[in-house]
């Protein structure tokens, strides 16, 4: 057995070139099937990173209008639509306990000017207080606006750095005036840098108290637009989605559960869907270099049985001498698997080493199992892909061997 | 020439055992219809252990035929073919393979060497795949290749021979797992007649020491040296001549002494 490993060595070692352009099929794959399973995975974990930097496990969304509805109107109706009532009702903790915080919004479209400067944001939002600390907002420099602001319909506004940049380039933002419209917004705060997620550039955004975005900018409202709510905890997010239905259900005396006037998204749930899809990324991906792999494979194969045939004297020199048919396989067998196995750990090290790179903004993730996986299959098809060469080997009659020109 | 003494081969008392080879209407045909070659037409042949037999005739008259057969290498079209009292036709390919490895030496005509395996490595091949463990195996080898008269060069590659040389190697191939019967196909086919005067003198000493010999050749001075010679003509044996009894010294040895 191990003479047979000595052998194969040998024979492989007489013959570099071709045994590293199979070993090259094999690593193109591996590395293919690492790199691809990596950037799959590395996807994966950015879009997760997403969903963290939208507030987490514990946010919850309510939307007026039903999307499961193929957009008929309500049965009830009226125009589906979410109220301060409804908004009172959410907070009250008597009704729904596993909610902790509850901040209706306002989406606004409307070019904020300064000076000479104009934008407009990706994203202008009125609120409530509670919607930073549900969606995870912090100022970094100034002051977040808070309830009094909001009751008091004060125009102010807190702003992210893409839009100090462009209003106010090279100075704070923070005590400035900015404009939309007619009206005029203070602005007391400045967000913490987010950088760029899924959802577009975070820090090109506007919030201000959903008060005075409604006296100036949308007008009055029959609806919000969402509202914005978090859990206790992000395991009693499915009790407070729950109790938010139900005391919704209520609220709009709806004749069955089975037909809403609104939806309620948690982010979890949202996660899981996302994932879901990246997950056949993934798999995708990694078909692709499976196909690779096989090919390499099949190149394998083909290589040994040039080697077969081209050696056929030897074969039957061997068997003249003593070779066993065992003998025989195992060698060739050790060939083919040896090839790929080294092709394996050098396509390993080469799709880890790819992975280093950060791919549109993301960096793969090599997962220890694809790794696994990756040298067990090359390996496997150094078995599979051998087994035929090494047979013909193995089976061949020495005078016929001998023969052989 | 110079040889060291080789070791014994695991041998009896001559007359007490049967024939090293036994065979019986030997009959090979190669091809069909039109292009049927009938390279053998029913050979018998009996060979006593220490016999020396040098097979002749001209080409294409069936002698490496007959020795593949011998050797075990091919199965005849029709014909029984015993070794040492074993009926060979009855053996899978492994158990030939084992018998190959245990009973015979093949020196084969161009030698058939490995192409990318040193001197020494050759030598110790039929010897790994007899299972004798690693370490004996490269001082065998290194003495059979002294035995033979190549005591050095033995790292080098065939190609890097001369043909005495690969020669050399070839015999000690054959040699090292001292087999009981030794077959050489025209051994000193492309030598100079001092490569071919060393390996004559070797062939004569293995058989004194009591190893069956059969080699073919077509050369009358290698044929003068074995004590029986076979003449085949169109795959048949036209001709059986003794020329030194089976129990005695070989020609080349019985003159000098
Ligand atoms: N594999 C084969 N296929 C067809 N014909 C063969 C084969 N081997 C040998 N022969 C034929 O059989 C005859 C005897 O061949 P061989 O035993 O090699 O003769 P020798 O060794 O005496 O020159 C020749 O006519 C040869 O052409
Ligand atoms: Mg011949």
């Amino acid at each position: 057995m191990l003479e047979n490993l000595r052998i194969a060595f040998a024979g492989l070692a007489a013959n570099k070139l071709r045994s590293a352009l199979t070993m090259l099929g094999i690593l193109i794959g591996v590395a293919g099937v690492v790199l691809l399973l990596a950037v799959g995975s590395g996807a994966q974990v950015f879009i997760e990173e997403q969903f963290e930097d939208l507030g987490g496990a514990n946010v919850i969304q309510v939307f007026p209008g039903n999307f499961s509805d193929t957009g008929q109107e309500s049965t009830t109706g009226r125009e589906p639509a979410l109220t301060e009532a409804d908004v009172a009702a959410l907070s009250d903790p008597s009704r729904a306990p596993a909610v902790d915080l509850v901040a209706p919004t306002q989406f606004a479209q409307s070019t904020a000017v300064a000076g000479g400067n104009s934008h407009t944001p990706q994203q202008f939002i009125g609120a409530t207080a509670p919607y930073a600390e549900i969606t995870d907002l912090a100022v970094a420099r100034g002051t977040m606006f808070t309830d009094d602001d909001v009751s008091g319909r004060r125009r102010v506004a807190v702003i992210g750095t893409t839009v100090e940049d462009a209003l106010f380039p090279g100075e704070s933002a923070v005590g400035q005036d900015i404009r939309f419209g007619r009206a005029t917004f203070e602005v007391i705060g400045v967000l913490t840098r987010k950088g760029s997620g899924l959802a577009g550039d975070l820090d090109d955004q506007v919030i201000a108290p959903i008060t005075a975005v409604e006296d100036t900018v949308t007008g009055p409202q029959t609806s919000y637009s969402t509202i914005f709510a978090a859990s206790r905890s992000a395991a009693e997010t499915p009790a407070a989605v729950q109790q938010m239905t139900d005391v919704l259900i209520e609220e709009h005396r709806l004749p069955s559960p089975d037909e809403l006037d609104f939806t309620v998204f948690d982010s979890a749930e949202a996660l899981a869907q996302v994932g879901q899809v990246s997950g056949v990324l993934t798999a995708l991906l990694g078909a692709i270099a499976s196909i690779s792999l096989l090919i390499g494979g099949i190149g394998v194969m083909n290589i040994m049985l040039v080697t077969v045939t081209e050696r056929t004297r030897e074969i039957g020199i061997r068997k003249a001498l003593g070779a066993r048919r065992s003998d025989l396989r195992n060698q060739f067998l050790f060939e083919a698997v040896v090839v790929t196995a080294v092709g394996g750990l050098l396509g390993i090290a080469l799709g880890v080493l790819g992975s280093l790179i950060n791919v549109g903004g993301f960096s793969p993730v090599v997962q220890p199992w694809s790794v696994a996986l990756a040298f067990g299959v090359s390996v496997v098809i150094g078995l599979f892909f051998g087994v035929y060469p090494a047979n013909r080997a193995a089976k061949m009659r020495p005078i016929e061997a001998l023969r052989y020109e | 020439m110079t040889t060291a003494p080789l070791p014994d081969p695991d041998v009896g008392l001559p007359h007490a055992e049967p024939p090293v080879v036994l065979a019986r209407d030997l009959v090979m045909t190669y091809g069909e219809g039109d292009a049927t070659v009938h390279a053998l037409r029913g050979v018998s042949l009996s060979v006593d252990r220490g016999d020396y037999v040098a097979i002749m005739g001209s080409s294409g008259s069936g002698k490496s035929t007959l020795l593949n057969i011998i050797g075990c290498l091919d199965a005849p079209t029709s014909g029984t073919y015993e070794l040492d009292g074993v009926d060979v036709g009855d053996l899978s390919d492994n158990d030939l393979t084992d018998l190959r490895n245990d009973k015979l030496g093949f020196v084969f005509q161009g030698f058939n060497l490995l192409r990318r395996t040193s001197a020494v490595r050759q030598v110790e091949l039929p010897l790994a795949y007899a299972g004798v463990p690693r370490r004996e195996r490269r001082p065998r080898a290194l003495a059979m290749l002294e035995a033979v008269g190549l005591g050095e060069r033995i790292d080098h590659l065939p190609t890097q021979l001369s043909g005495g040389q690969q020669q050399r190697v070839a015999v000690a191939r054959a040699l090292v797992t001292e087999p009981a019967l030794l077959l050489a196909d025209e051994p000193t086919g492309n030598l100079d007649s001092r490569s071919t005067d060393d390996l004559l003198g070797l062939f004569a000493q293995l058989n004194s020491d009591g190893r069956t010999i059969i080699v073919i050749t077509h050369e009358d001075a290698v044929a003068a040296e074995a004590k029986r010679v076979l003449v085949l003509t169109d795959g048949e044996i036209v001709e059986d001549r003794r020329q030194a009894p089976v129990d005695g010294p070989p020609p080349r040895l019985g003159a000098v002494a």
